[in-house]
């Protein structure tokens, strides 16, 4: 854990950090979108930030780190609704720590931190597009159209394509089996989907501007490519983000699938171990068609025979006794010890053994016992 | 030279396998390099020789011979390290009692010199540097057994957890008491499996008030021991023959 006043100076730092990085990626926008979506990488600065340091930290990196970039970029402070956007964006993964989520071992706290970013881009740029309708004429459904949309999409490609690896090397993450059972299917989406977004732009521009060059005006054809490749990119996105949460919903299902009948056998092994026999109830797993169900039913089994061989074992303590007629065996003993044969025995018995010992320690080697 | 230690192996009913054990721990006594002679006070039933693969015409002179005067104690002893099958560091030495039952009918009938046998056992040991002798007996509680348990140093009781061998068992640990054998400690053999050691042991330590120093329990492997030859010698790395090292040590100490 680190001081308050190392977090607050750690904030600032990023602040400024995102303020650069939006300075430095000003032009970096996709070709023939008009200058509308922007790659910035750098939103992660402002959506880490708010998850691992907590949701105000998080507010001040995205908020006072845009209106730094802004003025860096020369556009004074005109944007500021946006501002307030890109804090509450920061904002809402730090919210999560509400729910206990400050990192991302399992695959529920993944797609909890996916819906924040998600969420967080909607309202943060949604209200930031709101606050400057308030000052510009262009109407709310135009903005939507040509900004609103197209931003979210090129800010969520970005955050989810670089979150899941910060996070790894920020040791925030664990490479559990749901973690790299789900994060198998995400990458392998995001490398679908990309470059079929790509390759769709791709094919149109090369059908249309083929098509189309020399028959209309340039200024024309130009406008038109712009369109269609924002259109591309909007769509595709769009489906391309759906397809990604939704296969981070379809890998916490099928873990659920797995997962509970697991949970079931453990709690059942450990049930076992600490001999509570009687309470294990396997029931719902048993009935599965899978290897799950058979596993249950060989356990089922095994803790059938195991309580079976307990009983028997019970039954054979309480059975093991050394039963001796003392009375009898006193008889017995006193018939023996009352002869001539033993009372002599018994009187010679001592001195027997040291007859044999002292023979034995003679150490005259011409004593050989035969005479 | 050390005293030898002499050590009484006796069961109050037969079959409990009594003469196995002994000639196992013998071979195993050998083998870690004690110098051990194997007597058979069995006079009236003798079979340790059995498990070395002796018959009734290996022997010129037996025990018998030598108590009637027929010959020195050193003509009655076999060399044993020969017969088995791996080998031994130190010696292994048997002295056999006659199979002939004219000559059992007729120790029985006559019986013996008890000082010329101690006499006999004291130059056994003497001769052949015994660190152990150990005494296979006879069932029961009849004179010769009451001799060896007198001549003993130590006694090892086998029995089975049955009725019967209770109530036999405590005939002979009193008996012996009254002998004054310095050590006495107890053997399950043949114990069933569904006993657990641990209760079964407590239960016959708690009954006797003498230490029970192992539990044999019956299985398919002891009756591969009964079928002849040295268990221990034929399957060294066996858990049965590391059980009855763990036996030997402790009586041998």
């Amino acid at each position: 854990m680190i001081g308050t006043t190392k977090k607050f100076a750690l904030a600032l730092l990023l602040s400024a950090a995102y303020a650069g990085f939006n300075y430095l990626t000003l032009g970096l926008t996709l070709p023939g979108s008009a200058l509308v979506v922007s790659v910035r990488p750098q939103i992660v600065i402002p959506l880490l930030g708010g998850f691992l340091m907590g949701p105000l930290h998080g507010f001040a990196i995205g908020c006072v780190g845009n209106l730094l970039g802004d003025w860096l970029c020369g556009m004074g402070f005109v944007y500021w609704p946006f501002s307030i956007g890109n804090g509450l964006m920061g904002a809402l993964p730090g919210l999560l720590r509400g729910w206990g989520i400050r990192r991302v071992d399992s695959v529920q706290q993944f797609s909890m931190l996916l819906l924040a970013i998600v969420a967080g881009n909607i309202i943060g740029i949604g209200l930031g597009l709101i606050g400057y309708n308030l000052f510009c004429e262009d109407s709310l459904r135009q903005l939507t159209w040509l900004f609103f949309h197209p931003i979210i999409v090129a800010n969520l490609i970005v955050s989810f394509i670089l979150i899941p690896p910060l996070l790894f090397l920020f040791k925030k993450m664990s490479p559990t089996f749901d973690i790299r059972l789900s994060a198998s299917l995400y990458y392998l989406l995001i490398a679908v989907v990309l470059p079929l977004i790509y390759a769709l732009g791709w094919m149109d521009y090369v059908a249309v501007n083929g098509g189309l060059k020399g028959v209309m005006p340039a200024e024309n054809l130009r406008k038109l490519m712009d369109a269609l490749t924002l259109n591309v990119f909007r769509y595709g996105g769009t489906i391309g983000i759906v397809v990604i949460l939704a296969s981070v919903g379809l890998t916490f299902l099928l873990l659920q699938h797995l997962l509970r009948p697991t949970r079931a056998l453990i709690k059942a092994a450990r049930q076992l171990k600490d001999g509570e026999l009687d309470q294990i109830d396997l029931g719902p797993v048993r009935e599965r068609n899978d290897e799950f169900g058979k596993l249950a039913q060989v356990f089922d089994e095994a803790v059938r025979q195991v309580k079976e061989r307990e009983e028997h074992l019970k039954q054979a303590i309480q059975k093991l006794r050394v039963e001796i007629d003392r009375e009898q065996a006193a008889e017995q003993v006193s018939e023996i010890t009352e002869t001539d044969y033993f009372r002599s025995l018994s009187r010679r018995s001592r001195e027997l053994r040291t007859r044999r010992d002292k023979r034995g320690n003679e150490k005259d080697p011409n004593r050989h016992g035969s005479e | 030279m050390s005293e030898t230690q002499v050590i009484s192996i006796h069961s109050y009913r037969g079959g409990t396998g009594k003469s196995n054990i002994t000639a196992n721990l013998g071979a195993l006594m050998a083998e870690r390099g004690l110098n051990v002679g194997l007597t058979d006070m069995d006079i009236q039933s003798p079979g340790i020789h059995a498990m070395f693969g002796f018959d009734a015409s290996s022997f010129k002179h037996c025990l018998n011979d030598y108590l009637w005067s027929r010959c020195a104690i050193q003509e009655a002893v076999y060399d044993l390290s020969g017969r088995v099958e791996r080998p031994v560091k130190g010696r292994l030495m048997l002295l056999p009692s006659s199979i002939h039952p004219g000559d059992i009918a007729r120790i029985i009938h006559d019986g013996y010199d008890v000082d010329r046998l101690n006499d006999g056992l004291a130059s056994f040991a003497e001769r052949f540097e015994l660190d152990v002798l150990l005494v296979d007996t006879h069932p029961g509680l009849g004179e010769e057994t009451l001799l060896s348990i007198a001549l003993s140093d130590r006694l090892l009781v086998l029995l089975r957890p049955d009725r019967q061998d209770y109530q036999g068992t405590s005939v002979t640990l009193k008996v012996a008491a009254q002998l004054s054998v310095p050590k006495m400690s107890l053997c399950i053999n043949k114990a069933p499996a569904s006993l657990p050691e641990d209760s079964l042991r407590k239960k016959v330590e708690e009954a006797y008030g003498y230490p029970v120093d192992a539990v044999f329990y019956h299985s398919d492997d002891m009756m591969d021991l009964a079928s002849g030859g040295i268990f221990s010698q034929r399957f060294p790395e066996h858990e049965l023959t590391k059980q009855l090292a763990g036996l030997a040590e402790r009586i041998a100490s």
